[in-house]
């Protein structure tokens, strides 16, 4: 790890009132060494120990990559069920951390520590299929009463941007929050167009894709047939027609944000049912050859990718790692796309805007947004954010 | 990915929170999301927030293995 305070650093440039382009300077530590050289069931201990997010999702995507490697069978219909539970719990607790304490603050309005406390206790304890049935069914309660209240009280859905700002004004915390967020305006389409969004495939499919287990260059800065891509709630839920709304009107960063809400719903689906047709499963693994496995999660923040080739001992000889935030903060990603070429006049308006959009791309490490303002009237302008 | 980065707590002070140390940095954090923290207990910290508790055995073994690996997290980093 380096001396700078934030793995990652996002310097967006300024000239002559217009946002040029975007660098960014990911140093995210390259954890995936320190499991080369340890048996399978080692690594599959080791690895939730190492990381502070996400912990489930890393330890199954090890798990799952090393049976796969191991020619182990798939995991039993029970199995998978409690594992989808345990990803889901995680999953809505990475998304309600934003939507209860870091989306408010931004946007005016003020977190919710206490409701998250309560909530984050509950999704982190070990469940049982009564309990994550409950608490399911209060998550989606959660999701109706208490976030998007104002969607939730007429059965049309709104068909244009005014209704949609109404119904999101009409009741919710979060409905506050992506009124406010839509109302604060757009910076235009990204000059060279959106990025296209990760397609999602079965593991077996990534591998064809990939030729086999991706190389360490991939993993720091993963292409999608040789194209930059965007990863996590909003590639899942583009096709949702409240999303498509917002999305046709440029509104890209709102959409992302309504996106978390519907993967929060989706989550607690699964913790009432599990493995049920309507809700696609969360993890996959194959493997090419004897030896190699490769397995994916969907995490809150996307697409998590574990890749292992065992030895002719059994022992880990290569580890490969690719999580969300390389795909969405990719030189070439969607925040360097949608970050850049707009008119930016005001650096306090671009800066909050930056910020929004780097929170709802939402990476996994501490980052930090930096204006550096090459108009020479003007003093830059910084802000930190988290993971 | 950001590394689990146990510390050790200093402190307990009130209103649910704590000063914690790791490798000569101290910070103050919240211990509003886990149960029955005490003096000498570590936690992973995670942007002002303990997220779980641990051993002094399990927080000197992950200390140990981010250290064989070049790895020195920060409380500055949390």
């Amino acid at each position: 790890m380096n001396t700078q305070a934030e793995p990652l650093l996002l310097h967006a440039h300024r000239q002559g009132g217009q946002l040029t382009h975007i660098d960014i300077h990911n140093q995210r530590p390259r954890a995936a060494a320190l499991l080369v050289g340890r048996r399978p069931d080692e690594a599959a201990a080791l690895v939730p120990r190492l990381f502070a997010l996400c912990a489930q999702a890393q330890q199954s995507a090890a798990r799952l990559a090393c049976a796969a490697a191991l020619g182990q069978a798939a995991p039993s219909e029970r199995e998978a069920a409690a594992l989808e539970r345990r990803l889901a719990a995680e999953a809505a607790q990475e998304h309600l951390w934003r939507l209860l304490l870091d989306w408010p603050p931004l946007l005016g309005f003020d977190a919710r520590r206490n409701r998250y406390a309560e909530l984050h206790r509950r999704l982190s304890r070990q469940l049982s299929a009564e309990e994550a049935y409950a608490l399911g069914g209060d998550l989606l309660d959660l999701v109706a009463r208490e976030l998007l209240a104002g969607f939730f009280t007429r059965l049309r859905e709104p068909r244009n941007l005014g209704e949609f700002v109404d119904r999101a004004e009409a009741g919710g915390g979060l409905g506050s929050v992506l009124g406010a967020l839509v109302r604060f305006g757009t910076a235009g389409a990204p000059a060279s167009g959106a990025l296209p969004l990760l397609p999602r495939r079965s593991a077996a499919g990534w591998l064809d894709v990939l030729g086999g287990l991706p190389g360490e260059d991939w993993c720091l800065q993963p292409t999608d047939h040789d194209a930059a891509a965007e990863t996590g709630p909003l590639a899942r839920n583009a096709e949702s027609p409240l999303v498509r709304l917002l999305l046709e009107q440029g509104h890209r960063i709102s959409a992302r944000l309504l996106a978390k809400v519907i993967d929060v719903a989706d989550c607690a689906s699964r913790l009432r049912q599990p493995l049920a047709a309507e809700v696609p499963v969360l993890a996959d693994a194959a493997s090419p050859a004897p030896g190699v496995g490769l397995a994916w999660v969907e995490t809150a923040r996307g697409l998590l990718l574990h890749g292992v080739r065992l030895d002719g001992e059994g022992r880990i000889a290569d580890y490969r790692v690719c999580a969300p935030t390389e795909w969405n903060f990719h030189p070439a990603g969607s925040f360097a796309s949608e970050g850049s070429g707009w008119p930016a006049p005001d650096g306090e308006i671009a800066q909050k805007r930056l910020h929004a959009l780097a929170l709802a791309l939402d990476p996994c490490v501490a980052y930090r947004v930096i204006l550096d303002d090459a108009d020479p009237m003007e003093e830059p302008a910084a802000g930190t954010g988290h993971a | 990915m950001c590394l689990a980065i146990p510390a050790r707590v200093a402190e307990l002070l009130p209103d649910d929170r704590a000063r914690v140390e790791l490798g000569g940095v101290a910070k103050e954090i919240s211990l509003a999301l886990v149960d029955g923290v005490a003096v000498g207990d570590y936690v992973i910290v995670h942007v002002g927030y303990a997220l779980s508790r641990l051993d002094q055995r399990e927080a000197e073994a992950t200390l140990a293995l981010f250290a064989q690996a070049g790895l020195t997290p920060s409380l500055e980093d949390a």
